[in-house]
Order: structure tokens, then C-alpha cells, then sequence
């Protein structure tokens, strides 16, 4: 039997402009490393960005469930 | 030897006279040149024995390395000296071009040794060297320094490295600040030049930099230019310079908060944190500079903002966490401020906010009292940080205990307050977390100059936004075992970026080590590759590690202030996390070869690095 996938999205907020980007995903969630593939699409380098939410950096193996609404933060590495 | 003038100024300041030695080939080829300072150094100590870093047996050795004016973002001129916060090796690196102007007035370097009597400062224009009477400076802030000395020898573009009242008044973590606002900020160096009653150091010059290969290094400056400004992590210091940083760093556990004992700043809420580079940089008009004269480079991380009609230093992320999280200030102009003042009185930002964060956690917890200090000392309290800055540069009432930095000033205060005192080996600990990145715990821990986190940038690796496939470091360290070969890896890049004067900034995460190798081969004549690169990094590495074990270095040294280690925090991000810095101080030890009792290096390593003899 083949799986069904529902399309939802989550809710991207780009700092520090705070310009919102809806990002269409499988339901029910989307682990952050597959996110970052997404947004690369869209001209983001995955390498250099976060996602973070409730006050914290996610790791790439944590999942964002639709309906979210995450932080994408550079990762200015320097000083 | 292209990119090396082949001529070191070594000035006698109790006898006011002046030699000029050649710059020995051999040392060069094997350490490159922060590492000829070392072991310019190490002569010293082997000669005198112990030294006292505030005495007149001390020697300051400032050095530009050959990449220093001959390539983009070789700006780094290298102070080093027996620190007097540790009483051990002492090293700061200072951007801009005050290292170029040395060179292009004949020298490689300057060695300042001996007392003087009274204070001066040095002038050096195109070779010529005066040793002129400072008094009439003696106690003025730097900018004014700056303005008298530039009338004075009335040279355009003159460079000068001096010190505030804090470095007068022998304040152990007291700083060198150039006229273009960049420092020589850590071990406290800026007492060693006040020791000597040195106020400045002013150098012009006009002869070229010769490299060995031209025509090959116009090539490797154009990839490099054109890596930096496609590398978005280059591209993201361009914006913001390391302010921008401060953000991401608060959300990932990465910033020192109320002197390391709690884990939320604002709610952990970025529409509530202000200190932000892209927040000031909202509110404030900014602009970029670049380091370098001959090679600017196109990054431009260090800012200035416009403030009240007049273009200002831009805080850096050091100095934001230092000075903002730790101390639970939020407010930009209020860092502005501070910034401004620590620059003006010669103090390194790092050392005087975790002394500060210190004093003001020894103030809550009743150690000590508004009588002690004249006032209250609470946290977040902006012109209660003013004031005591002000009393530490100038060793005023409490301030005179604080300047002696944490590890003194609390045996002074109360011995427990030393447990939660922020330092290693007596070196104030910077922003990056240990138990966020341990990496970092294990840099600070076995950094040969105390807790430095330029010394092995490895929380650049950790979060997997600068590989070094071309030593084997594919992916993010993981394991302990990985995380210790990392810390030696970047360690020993570190030195060598050092040791040739390049940032590191334009590096990790933005061009190869096969790049700086072939870099390095075309300014100087010396074919290197990426393992010679290794290696000259890891000669000087143990070459400080021998200097130190001379001066008395002691094996229980290497470690951890315990707050990392055995205080989880139970909020934000590193909730529950502690650095497990006994593990890997073992696998260190393994990986460096030194001995678990003495901490000495095993001979085998030594004779392998060509340190087996006359040392």
C-alpha cells in the first residue's frame, strides 16, 4: 500500500528583515536538513543557516511539524 | 627571501640606544615570523631565567609576518612578550596596517627591552629612529595621543601603536590600540609597553615589500578575492562584520550570560535582543573598512558606525558578549559607549567585561559590598560598568584589585570566589562556550597564551561551516577522539596564520590550505605545501609549549575553569550539557605527545620538528 502524503506547510521568518516565506512540505513534518534543501532551492546555502524556534538553534536531525513557524539565521562565524 | 625586509630594530630603552640586526634565514624558514618572536623569546628566558613580565628584564618583540602588506588580509603584526596576567607566553595579533608601515620603514620587527627612565615614544619614518620625550603624553587617552603625535612628526598616513592610561598604570589586561582603532587586545601586552614607559609607537615608511614571485601572487590574490566575495560566510562578515553574529550565537548557547551561570538572554526572543549587528546597523548609518594598505582586503569585517556626528568603532561580537550578554546589558548605544571607553583607556574588551561579570556576580553573592566598590554594582547597570571601568584603567579604590585581573583579584576578595572566577591560566575566558562547543573548552584549556579562542577556531568546524578536507576533517567532529584531533589541526593553523601575519577570517570556510601554501611559496621563495603549512604551525605550537615549561608551566594547568565542567546549567540551549574536559585533556595528551606528568613533549616528537636542538 502506497503511503499518502497530505502537502502542508510551515512558515519560514527570514532575520532580520522578518520576511515571512511559506515553505510547502509532506505532512506531518519536515526534519530540518531536508528544510535546508528546500531553501536552497530559493538561494539560501545551507551550510551557513540555522533554523531555530522557541529560543534555540535546531539541529539538522530535529523535525519541524507543519504548520510551524521557524527562525532562519545566518551563521555569521567569526570574532 | 621575498616578503621579509631581513632587518630587525632592537631598541635598549634604559640606555636609549638603538641596534640593527639581520633577521636570521634559518629561524625564518622554520617558524615563520610570530615564531621567530617565540624564539627570540625563548633566547631571553634561557639567558635570564625568570622573568618578571612588568620588569625591566622583559623584552616586547612586535613582528609583521611576510604576508603582512604583500597579500589581501596579511594584516596581522604580531606583540609578544612574557604576559603579565599569566607569566607566561603573552601574544596579541593587531589588523590595520601598522605591521606594514614597520616593514616599509626597514624592519621586519621591533624589540623593545630594558626601562626607561622616563616616558617616550618612538618614532621610525623611512628607517630613521628618534626616541622623544612622552611626558607631555603621559596620562592622556589614546585618541589625543594619536592627534599630538601625528602633529608632532606631521607625517600623512604615519601609523601608531599606543597605550591608554590603563597600560600607564600597569592594569594587567591593559591593551594596544592603533590610530586606526585596532588592538593588540589580549595577555595583557599593553602593561609591558607601560612598563617600559613606552606611550607609542609611530612608524612610517615608503620602500616596497619585495616577494619572490610576482606575477603568480597577482593571480592567487584574484582566486582568493573572488573566493571571499562567493563565500557566504565572507559575504556575511562583509554585512555585519562579527556583530552579526551575536544572534545566532545567543539561540545556539554560544555567548557568555551573567558570567556563564545562566543560560537566557531576553527570552532567548531575537525580536527582543538589540545588540545585534543587523540591529545597529538598522538604527546606526555604517560603513566597512578594510584592513591593509598595499592588498586591501574585500571583506571589510571591521565597522564603524555614525554616532553623533562622528564615525565610531562598531562593537565587536567579543566585545557585544563580553560586555552585553554577560553582563545583561541590552542596549547598543550603551556598547557603543563602552567600546569607545575601553579603546580610549586601553583595555582589552574580553578581560575587562568577564572581570566586571566576575565582580558583579561577587557583588550578589555578598562577597563583596556598595562600600567596597562606592556604589551598586548590579547587573545590567551601564554607569555602574562605566564607573568601574573607569576605576580599573585608572587603579582607583576597588578597580585597583579588579585590574590585576580574576585570577588574582579573587585570592584578594575570597578564595571561593575563585571557583567561579573566568579564566585559564590566568588569561580572562572569551566569548565561545565550552559546554556548548567543547572544542573550544579544549582550546582554552591547552592554548599556550591561556583562554583564547583565536587560538584553534574550532566552534568553525563543530558547526560545520569550515571543513579542512585537505587534512581529513570531512564532517563536524563528532566523537571525543575527533573533536581532540581537530582542536591540534586548527591549533597548529592557527599558529601558522599567526606566524605568516593572515587573518583568519578570509580562511576557514573560504579558501583551501593548498591556496595559502601556494600563496606562501610565491611571497617568500620557499616552496611549501600544505603539510610544510601543518608543520611550521605545529613547530611553533610546541615551541610556545617549551618556552612556557621553562617558565614553570605546570601540567595542572591545562584545564577548565570548573563552572564548564561540572555546573550543567538547567536552562537554554546547553541545558544539562558540561564539558568533559578530563577525556579529552587525556586524548590531547596523546595526540601532542606530551607527558601526562611533566608535560613535556616526548623527544621523538621534538627531534621530528627540528626542536631537538640548540633549545
Amino acid at each position: 500500500m502506497t503511503e499518502r502524503h497530505e502537502r502542508c506547510e510551515i512558515e519560514v521568518v527570514i532575520y532580520p528583515e522578518n520576511k515571512p516565506l511559506k515553505v510547502d512540505i509532506d505532512c506531518p513534518s519536515i526534519s530540518v536538513r531536508e528544510l535546508l534543501k528546500v531553501l536552497e532551492e530559493t538561494g539560501i546555502p545551507r551550510d551557513y543557516y540555522a533554523i531555530a524556534t522557541e529560543g534555540r538553534i535546531l539541529s539538522q536531525e530535529e523535525n519541524v511539524q507543519a504548520g510551524a513557524r521557524v527562525l532562519l539565521l545566518p551563521l555569521v562565524m567569526g570574532g | 627571501m621575498g616578503g621579509f625586509i631581513g632587518r630587525i630594530l632592537d631598541i635598549d630603552l634604559t640606555s636609549r640606544t638603538y641596534k640593527i640586526h639581520s633577521t636570521k634565514e634559518e629561524w625564518v624558514k622554520l617558524y615563520s615570523m610570530m615564531g621567530y618572536a617565540i624564539r627570540l623569546l625563548y633566547e631571553e628566558v634561557r639567558r635570564k631565567g625568570m622573568i618578571d613580565p612588568l620588569g625591566s628584564e622583559n623584552t616586547l618583540i612586535i613582528v609583521a609576518g611576510p604576508l603582512v602588506g604583500t597579500y589581501l588580509s596579511g594584516s596581522k603584526t604580531a606583540f609578544v612578550s612574557i604576559s603579565p596576567l599569566t607569566g607566561y607566553l603573552g601574544k596579541s595579533m593587531m589588523a590595520g596596517s601598522f605591521g606594514t608601515m614597520i616593514k616599509r620603514s626597514g624592519f621586519d620587527g621591533i624589540v623593545l627591552r630594558g626601562v626607561s627612565t622616563t616616558p617616550v615614544y618612538i618614532s621610525i619614518v623611512n628607517g630613521a629612529v628618534e626616541i622623544r620625550s612622552a611626558d607631555h603624553l603621559w596620562g592622556k587617552k589614546t585618541s589625543e595621543t594619536f592627534k599630538v603625535i601625528e602633529e608632532e612628526i606631521g607625517v600623512k598616513n604615519l601609523k601608531i601603536a599606543a597605550i591608554g592610561p590603563a597600560g600607564e598604570k600597569l592594569c594587567r589586561f591593559a591593551c594596544i590600540v592603533s590610530n586606526e582603532y585596532r588592538v593588540a587586545g589580549r595577555t595583557g601586552i599593553g602593561a609591558v609597553m607601560g612598563s617600559k614607559k613606552v606611550k607609542a609607537i609611530a612608524v612610517y615608511g615608503e620602500s616596497t615589500i619585495e616577494v619572490a614571485d610576482k606575477r603568480s601572487l597577482s593571480d592567487l590574490v584574484r582566486k582568493h578575492g573572488e573566493a571571499c566575495l562567493k563565500s557566504p560566510r565572507a559575504n556575511a562578515l562583509k554585512s555585519y562584520g562579527t556583530a552579526g553574529g551575536l544572534v545566532t550565537y545567543v539561540l545556539d548557547g554560544n555567548v557568555p550570560i551573567k558570567n556563564w551561570s545562566k543560560g537566557v538572554f531576553e527570552d532567548q526572543d531575537p525580536a527582543k535582543i538589540k545588540i545585534t549587528g543587523q540591529v545597529m546597523q538598522q538604527i546606526y548609518k555604517s560603513r566597512g573598512k578594510s584592513c591593509g594598505t598595499e592588498v586591501p582586503c574585500v571583506i571589510q569585517c571591521h565597522k564603524e558606525v555614525y554616532v553623533d556626528g562622528t564615525w565610531v568603532k562598531h562593537p565587536e561580537f567579543e566585545t557585544l558578549a563580553l560586555m552585553g550578554t554577560n553582563l545583561l546589558i541590552n542596549d547598543p548605544g550603551a556598547l557603543i559607549t563602552i567600546n569607545r571607553a575601553c579603546d580610549e583607556l586601553g583595555l582589552d574588551t574580553i578581560s575587562t567585561g568577564a572581570v566586571i561579570g566576575w565582580a558583579m556576580e561577587c557583588y550578589e553573592r555578598g562577597y563583596i559590598s556598595k562600600n567596597d566598590v562606592g556604589f551598586e554594582l548590579k547587573w545590567g547597570d551601564v554607569d555602574a560598568v562605566l564607573n568601574l571601568i573607569n576605576m580599573i584603567a585608572y587603579r582607583e579604590g576597588i578597580g585597583s584589585i579588579l585590574a590585576e585581573g580574576v585570577a588574582r583579584a579573587c585570592k584578594n576578595i575570597h578564595p571561593n570566589t575563585c571557583d567561579f572566577a573566568p579564566h585559564v591560566k590566568g588569561l580572562e575566558v572569551p566569548a565561545h562556550h565550552p559546554r556548548r562547543y567543547y572544542t573550544i573548552g579544549l582550546v582554552y584549556a591547552t592554548s599556550n597564551i591561556g583562554a583564547s579562542h583565536l587560538q584553534g577556531m574550532t566552534f568553525l568546524l563543530e558547526r560545520g561551516v569550515a571543513l579542512l578536507p585537505e587534512y581529513g576533517v570531512e564532517e563536524p567532529p563528532k566523537s571525543l577522539e575527533d573533536k581532540v584531533r581537530s582542536v591540534v589541526i586548527t591549533q597548529n593553523l592557527c599558529n601558522f596564520l599567526d606566524s605568516v601575519g593572515m587573518c583568519k577570517f578570509p580562511v576557514f570556510g573560504v579558501i583551501d590550505f593548498d591556496h595559502v601554501a601556494k600563496v606562501y611559496s610565491a611571497v617568500t621563495g620557499y616552496a611549501v605545501d600544505k603539510d610544510e603549512v601543518m608543520k611550521i604551525g605545529e613547530r611553533v605550537w610546541y615551541l610556545e609549549r617549551l618556552l612556557n615549561l621553562n617558565l614553570g608551566l605546570k601540567v595542572v594547568e591545562d584545564r577548565l575553569p570548573s563552572r564548564f565542567s561540572e555546573e550543567p546549567l538547567n536552562e537554554g540551549p546547553v541545558r544539562g550539557s558540561v564539558c568533559p574536559i578530563g577525556d579529552m585533556l587525556k586524548l590531547f595528551y596523546e595526540y601532542r605527545k606530551l607527558d601526562k606528568k611533566s608535560g613535556y613533549p616526548e623527544p621523538a616528537k621534538l627531534k621530528e620538528l627540528e626542536l631537538d636542538t640548540g633549545l
